[in-house]
């Protein structure tokens, strides 16, 4: 019965020509939204490959020379678009894309796309996720304002109250509606979109997939809930002016004004040291011979891991000198850097937190790390781009010290030994990453969603003409 | 003596300190038709809202089949249809998909072909069925408004003013369609102006003016121009 009321409600909405054609173009916006995002990202990711194959001509090219130096000659490693960029870009626009890798230096990410984005791009207008978010419930407000508050302006509601065999079944028919007619034109055309490009371009997995069906699921979940506020304003509003008034004011702080309070107050209540601060911190502790103390103290390592007496004792004592070094810088980012991400992580969870306080922030914190694109997700690569340094720097150094080279004498490895470094290689780690993050995110919606479904169950039995 | 489908008893209800219904007292049985006759502001309309649960009275108890409106209004409704005054339809639908979407929210799924069949009981007229209602006169929606009564199949039948606003012809296939209801054995609760209808197809009447009853009697004991006197004597009163 109820699928048979909202079909026939659903009839109403595409004969109201206002509300529909405004569904209708917000729509296409998120298709083309999603094809400009999906084709930047593809463009980029060809460019990422053919320059990383460049680069790995290059550094397998580079000719016989002492391994320490090849640690310096090193190479750029770049961070592939996660597969749902297309749906939901997230931090990805203001985070580096590419990062050199070099013995003692953990660089910062090179490339952020922000940086040539266009300025529609810049208004952040680009990402089907933050259309679905931001504009998806202005136009569910229409849809509901068109399917109920002009219904009692126009007293047909009156019509329905005297005949309805319960007045559920016109709350819940139109709420459904609304509901089919948004997850229907703005979430499930952009998901199948996705699908087919995940096919096609050979990027589908079961983890993308998974990532697909729980986005499109949110989405799906997140328009509930302005169609069950639209109903419920349209239902107990006293007029359909007031109505309207109420869902436009209720878009604007939910959507606009909360949203960009909770970051400032993010920021305010965990603010984060400049990128300046963190270089210098590690610029100064990162050398581990900055003080006479740490050389001597430093010496005393080396000479006890060789067993000698003397430095000269060592087959490669320079070598053997870069390694300490660079495995102390280590201890020395893991710290600084470890530090400051685990800020940003905080500040991640402190806005999931405000989820509390307005539904869109609490989606705009699920859709980015489902579809891999929020600050754990880039946090992955940085730890993963970093590793991989360290081994390669650590490869360098042990072929070094494996071979002995006293004074100026240099000890020479060719191609041989730039081959066994495997080619860096990145994919998106599994779901679930970052889920910490997110949790009261999540605990947020369900309750939104939990809160809007019993006032309109409220609504539905008080409702008159 | 027939079985009361609707029982108003002792119903007082004020807005403020005005009172709008004082002591009301009325019964419908099963295939009667009652006419509740009075001037604008007497409480027809306060009386109709009452029955269908949307006002709750000061005192008194108001049944619909022995359901309860101030205490179960949904359940009330359930049992009866209500038309009002002005029958205001989905524009956008015609009369048709108007009928099954409404006869829907009733509870009962009505296939096009029985719609067509109740529409053109109802008196509208073949080539408006599939006209869109933005473009029906008062009448034209009256007639959808019946026929979506009809396809409810309620026992009780509220209508605000059925006539008004009608012409000659629509009025009169309106009257044949209250009597073959009552014939079935819908009662029929009827507020209305309209003295000639209520003499066409009433059983009996009664007087409000100024929230009271002030008069209620048989119909068929006097003639039209006899009812006419009564009802302005009552209302100089």
């Amino acid at each position: 019965m109820i699928v048979d009321l909202a079909r026939a409600e659903l009839r109403i909405l595409r004969r109201d020509r206002s509300a529909w054609w405004a569904l209708l173009a917000l729509a296409a916006f998120i298709l083309l939204a999603f094809a400009g995002t999906t084709l930047d990202a593809a463009r980029g990711n060809a460019d990422k490959a053919a320059i990383a194959a460049a680069e790995r001509a290059r550094w397998l090219g580079q000719g016989d020379k002492d391994p320490h130096s090849a640690a310096h000659y090193s190479i750029f490693a770049f961070k592939p678009a996660p597969p749902l960029v297309g749906l939901d870009s997230g931090a990805t626009p203001f985070v580096g894309q590419a990062i050199w890798l070099e013995a003692h230096h953990q660089n910062d990410l090179l490339h952020r796309p922000q940086q040539g984005a266009s300025l529609l791009q810049r208004a952040g207008l680009t990402s089907p996720a933050a259309l679905i978010l931001g504009i998806g419930p202005l136009v569910v407000f229409l849809l509901a304002f068109a399917l109920v508050a002009q219904d009692r302006e126009r007293r047909t509601m009156r019509l329905a109250l005297g005949l309805a065999k319960h007045p559920r079944l016109i709350v819940g028919g139109k709420a459904l509606a609304i509901w089919i007619a948004a997850t229907g034109l703005l979430v499930v055309p952009v998901s199948i979109a996705s699908a087919t490009t995940l096919v096609l371009s050979g990027a589908f997995s079961p983890d993308a997939g998974a990532r697909l069906a729980l986005w499109a699921a949110l989405m799906a979940t997140y328009l509930a809930l302005p169609a069950a506020i639209g109903v419920l304003v349209s239902l107990r509003a006293r007029s359909a002016r007031i109505a309207l008034a109420i869902l436009f004011g209720s878009w604007i702080l939910f959507g606009l004004v909360l949203p960009r309070l909770a970051s400032t107050t993010v920021d305010d209540v965990r603010p984060l040291p400049s990128s300046q601060a963190v270089h210098q911190q590690m610029l100064e502790e990162a050398p581990a011979y900055w003080t006479a103390e740490q050389s001597e103290r430093h010496k005393r390592q080396l000479l006890a891991k060789f067993g000698v007496a003397r430095i000269e004792d060592i087959p490669n004592a320079r070598m053997a000198e870069m390694d300490l070094v660079e495995r102390h810088s280590h201890d020395v980012f893991d710290r600084i850097l470890g530090g400051f991400y685990g800020r940003v992580a905080a500040q991640d969870r402190l806005f999931a937190t405000f989820g509390l306080l307005s539904p869109t922030i609490a989606g705009q914190a699920i859709s980015a790390s489902l579809a891999g694109t929020d600050f754990s997700h880039q946090r992955d690569f940085i730890d993963t781009a970093e590793r991989y340094r360290r081994d390669l720097v650590n490869r360098m150094n042990a072929e070094g010290m494996a071979h002995s080279a006293g004074g100026a004498e240099r000890y020479t490895a060719d191609v041989r030994l730039w081959g066994d470094i495997p080619e860096f290689a990145y994919s998106q780690p599994p779901l679930g990453t970052g889920m910490r993050d997110i949790l009261m995110a999540i605990l947020a919606l369900g309750l939104w969603i939990g809160v809007a479904w019993w006032l309109l169950r409220m609504a539905a039995r008080r409702i008159t003409p | 003596m027939v079985t009361p489908m609707l029982s108003l008893s002792d119903v007082t209800v004020s807005f403020g300190e005005a009172p709008a219904l004082s002591s009301l007292s009325l019964h419908v049985g099963e295939g009667e038709v009652y006419a509740l006759l009075g001037p604008n502001g007497a409480g027809k309309t306060t009386t109709l809202n009452l029955i269908l649960g949307f006002l709750k009275p000061d005192t008194g108890t108001i049944l619909v089949d022995g359901v309860d409106a101030s205490v179960n209004p949904i359940g009330a409704r359930a049992k009866l249809a209500y038309l009002p005054e002005t029958v205001m339809l989905h524009p956008a639908l015609n009369a048709v998909e108007n009928l099954q979407y409404f006869a829907l929210l009733a509870g009962r799924k009505v296939a096009p072909g029985t719609a067509r069949t109740l529409l053109q009981e109802a008196g509208l007229q073949e080539e408006a069925h599939d006209r869109p209602a933005s473009g029906f006169s008062k009448g034209m929606r009256q007639k959808v408004g019946v026929a979506i009564a009809l396809a409810k199949e309620a026992r009780l039948l509220l209508l605000d003013e059925p006539t008004s606003g009608l012409d000659a012809g629509a009025a009169n296939d309106l009257s044949d369609l209250i009597r073959a209801a009552s014939a079935r054995g819908t009662a029929v609760l009827m507020a209305t102006h309209d003295l000639f209808r209520v003499k066409d197809v009433a059983h009996r009447l009664g007087i409000l003016r100024a929230g009271h009853l002030v008069d209620e009697r048989s119909v068929s004991s006097f003639g039209a121009a006899d009812l006419e006197r009564l009802y302005l004597d009552a209302l100089a009163q």
